[in-house]
This record gives structure tokens, C-alpha cells and sequence, in this order.
């Protein structure tokens, strides 16, 4: 039997009729087309489909997409804001963070989620924030240097 | 993932009565963070699902000086590793649960599907079994308790009934002058524990008045180091001790080879481990 569920996606609002058996992470891509969600192991292991649901990292596989019905999710669509990418997206490119790309979205949104908690994370927090997010091309190293590089302008920079 | 009903009870009594109807094609879904990887892979095929997070008993987080930290079963790891309470009256339980996985997986897994899923290397058995903590299961008849230790039958296998949930996880306080640490040992950060201790002692007048030790990723399913336990209760806590400890604990260790470790790599990181962890204990007393 579907379910008619009403998700709220990158501030956008929208009502599916699904079945319970799929997942958040399919049900973003191929019923809504936000494909910058990538689908890796779905086993939660690699943290390619990490999304924000309610303010809180999550892995989009490991949730029914029925158990997030009147949720408030962020995708990497919706991080960029008014054709401004956001700081951590700048400090990706900036310090070459970006290898192949597919865990980029997943690291990206890790790292915001570590920064609006932690502002002045230590390297060894970046580390922990990031250990649900494999890198296969193991470029961590850039990786970590970008995160870093954004709380250190985050402290510079006059509070808003 | 194969077709299933869902259901999302907004009761105890409505989410017992969904499981009583359906028998044993039934299953009990928290956070998902176990389950969802065996539906994906089809491991796990239930006809019915029932989400339990809505239910107000099992959503509570609650101390009292008298029974200590209730926690509901659908209580977040995340939300215990960051809860204030927690941090401030049990901080080893804190500890543990912030080394399950990662921030991802704990935002969403629960306490209480963490223990009934019964992985052999999952993290907080170890520290619960140390603190002494029982549980509180619902099921058609009623309500009982149950020891942590007793949950657990053998890998992914545990000891509720066709038809019970586990309602909440009851930590007692702290004993006088009692100290407890939880240690993991894992390659990533991510992965279960190879080995992973929990150990609470208690010292009065320069002996051992209390020992309680847990492991997981020493066997089949995490169990107290009993023996370890013997070899400090009444002793001095000193080095001698604590060796003699660590080498009941390696001896008295069922562990297995899978892919993360062989047996015997395992038994004796058991030994260490024990041994680090009490050490740790011992410096802070």
C-alpha cells in the first residue's frame, strides 16, 4: 500500500505517494531527481548519501523515506544560496578537496554540520566529524586542511 | 528491500498489539541503523514494520538519585552522548556511546536497537554491563526486567519474546568513590570494536570493594569478565592485580576470527585492554 507522505527538501515543499519499502536516499533521487545525493555502499558504511533531516546528519539509505514523512531535509542542491556557494564549497575547490568527487556532497555537508556545532573544531574533531565519510580516492589530507581553513576565517571574519 | 506493511504506533499498548497480531512476521524498527542494511541486502524480509519511535515511554530520558538514568530505548546514541545529564552523572556511558559508528549513524540508531540487534562488537554492552544496568521489557503479559548480560543469546540473537520490546535501559548511580572508563579497540573509528572494555571499580579502604568488567568483541556475544572481576574484588588495586585481572579475562575470552581479527590476535588484545582500562582507573583514585 503507498503512503502520501509530505517531505520538505531544500525549502521546497513536496507531497510523494511511495511505498514504505524505499529509501530516503532513492526516493530523493529518482522520484524528486536530486541526484547530488550519491549512492554508494547502503549499508551506511561510506556516507556518500549523508543529507541534513531536522538539523542532524544523517545517511540517506538507512532511513525509510515513510519515517521521514513532515521531515525538513538538505541535500547538497540546496547548500549554495542564491548562486553563492557556500564557504565550505569554496574551501573545497580553494585547497583542491575534490579527487573523483562522489563523497564530496556527503564531506560537505559533514563539515557545515561540524562548523555550526563546533566553529573552532581541532584537527582530531574534523576527523571524528568525518569518519562516516569515505574517501576513496583517499584525499583526506585536503580535506581536513579545507575544513580547518573555513572555521579559520569563520573566527576572523566580524560576526554577522 | 522486499514489500512490508508499516505501521507507526503513537502507543505501547497499540505498537504490542501490531506486534501480537502479526507473530513472528513482525518486526520492531527504531532508528533503523542495524535493520535497514539487512532489509537492504535482503538478510532480513518482515512482512510488517513497526516503528517505535513515537512511543512517549520509550522517548524519555530521565534520572532519579534513587534508580539512576532511565533511558528510553528509542532514546538517540547522539542525544546521549550529548546530554548534559549523562555527561554529568555517568560519563564513561557518555563516552562509549559517542565510539559507536559515526555521527551519522548515532544521530539516528538508538540505545536500545544498538542492544537488540546484538552485534558481537557493538559498543555499549560493554560499559552497561560494567555499570550494572537491567533492563525493562514489555510484552503481551506485562512488564518485566532483565539483567544487560542476560540480553544476549549469541550473535544478532537476543532474548526478547515473539512479541516484546524493550522499553528502557536502567543505569543505577555511580557506587561511593566507584570510577568506570569504556576503552575500544578498532582500526577505523567507524568499525565495530575488535575488542572493547568496560570497567567500573569501586575502592574502599584500600581494597577492592567492587569489580564489574564487560566485554565485547571477546566472543560470540559481549559477557562480564567474571573471572577478572574474582582476581580484583578484596585485592589492593595495584599492579599485581590488575595483571593477574587481565590474564582471567584473556583466559576466560570465547573470541572468533571474522574480518576484522583473528581469535588469537583477539585474546590477547583482551588482555591489554583489560589491563589499559584498569590502569586508567587506577590513576584517577
Amino acid at each position: 500500500m503507498k503512503h502520501l507522505i509530505k517531505l520538505t527538501v531544500n525549502g521546497e515543499e513536496y507531497e510523494v505517494a511511495i511505498e514504505p519499502n524505499r529509501s530516503l536516499l532513492d526516493v530523493l533521487r529518482d522520484d524528486l531527481e536530486l541526484t547530488g545525493t550519491k549512492k554508494g555502499c547502503e549499508t551506511g558504511d561510506c556516507g556518500a548519501c549523508t543529507v541534513v533531516l531536522d538539523g542532524k546528519t544523517v545517511n540517506a539509505c538507512l532511513i525509510l523515506a515513510v519515517s521521514a514523512n513532515g521531515k525538513s531535509i538538505l541535500t547538497i542542491e540546496g547548500v549554495a544560496q542564491g548562486g553563492k556557494l557556500h564557504p565550505v564549497q569554496e574551501a573545497f575547490i580553494e585547497h583542491g578537496a575534490i579527487q573523483c568527487g562522489y563523497c564530496t556532497p556527503g564531506m560537505i555537508l559533514s563539515a557545515k554540520s561540524l562548523l555550526e556545532e563546533n566553529p573552532r573544531p581541532t584537527e582530531w574533531e574534523v576527523r571524528e566529524a568525518i569518519a562516516g565519510n569515505l574517501c576513496r580516492c583517499t584525499g583526506y589530507v585536503k580535506i581536513v586542511k579545507a575544513i580547518l581553513a573555513v572555521a579559520e576565517e569563520m573566527a576572523k571574519a566580524p560576526v554577522a | 528491500m522486499e514489500p512490508f506493511q508499516y505501521h507507526r504506533p503513537g502507543t505501547l499498548s497499540e505498537a504490542l498489539r501490531l506486534l501480537q497480531n502479526h507473530g513472528g512476521e513482525a518486526r520492531p524498527l527504531a532508528g533503523g541503523q542495524s535493520l535497514m542494511p539487512l532489509l537492504a541486502e535482503g538478510i532480513l524480509a518482515p512482512q510488517v514494520l513497526v516503528n517505535l519511535v513515537d512511543i512517549p515511554e520509550m522517548r524519555e530520558l530521565s534520572w532519579s538519585d534513587s534508580g539512576g538514568l532511565s533511558i528510553g530505548a528509542v532514546v538517540t546514541q547522539r542525544n546521549l552522548e550529548l546530554s548534559p545529564l549523562v555527561q554529568a552523572r555517568l560519563p564513561s556511558l557518555a563516552d562509549a556511546v559517542s565510539k559507536v559508528a559515526s555521527v551519522p549513524v548515532r544521530n539516528l540508531g538508538t540505545l536500545g536497537g544498538n542492544l537488540c540487534h546484538a552485534g558481537p562488537g557493538a559498543d555499549p554492552p560493554a560499559i552497561l554491563m560494567a555499570l550494572n544496568s537491567s533492563l525493562r521489557i514489555s510484552g503481551p503479559t506485562g512488564e518485566r526486567v532483565l539483567p544487560v548480560e542476560d540480553l544476549f543469546v549469541g550473535p544478532y540473537e537476543n532474548a526478547l519474546a515473539e512479541g516484546e520490546v524493550l522499553l528502557a535501559i536502567q543505569v543505577p548511580p555511580m557506587p561511593a568513590g566507584a570510577k568506570a572508563v569504556y576503552l575500544k579497540h578498532s582500526v577505523r573509528a567507524i568499525d565495530p570494536a575488535i575488542v572493547g572494555i568496560g570497567a567500573m571499580v569501586q575502592v574502599r579502604n584500600g581494597l577492592v570493594r567492587e569489580a564489574r568488567i564487560g566485554m565485547v568483541g571477546a566472543g560470540p556475544r559481549p559477557v562480564r569478565a567474571r573471572g577478572a572481576e574474582e582476581a580484583l574484588r578484596g585485592r589492593p588495586f595495584d599492579e599485581d592485580s590488575i595483571r593477574n585481572a587481565a590474564q582471567a579475562a584473556a583466559a576466560e575470552a570465547e573470541p572468533l576470527t571474522d574480518g576484522y581479527a583473528s581469535a588469537g590476535y583477539r585474546r590477547k588484545m583482551v588482555a591489554v585492554f583489560v589491563r589499559r582500562a584498569l590502569e586508567k582507573l587506577r590513576v584517577t583514585m
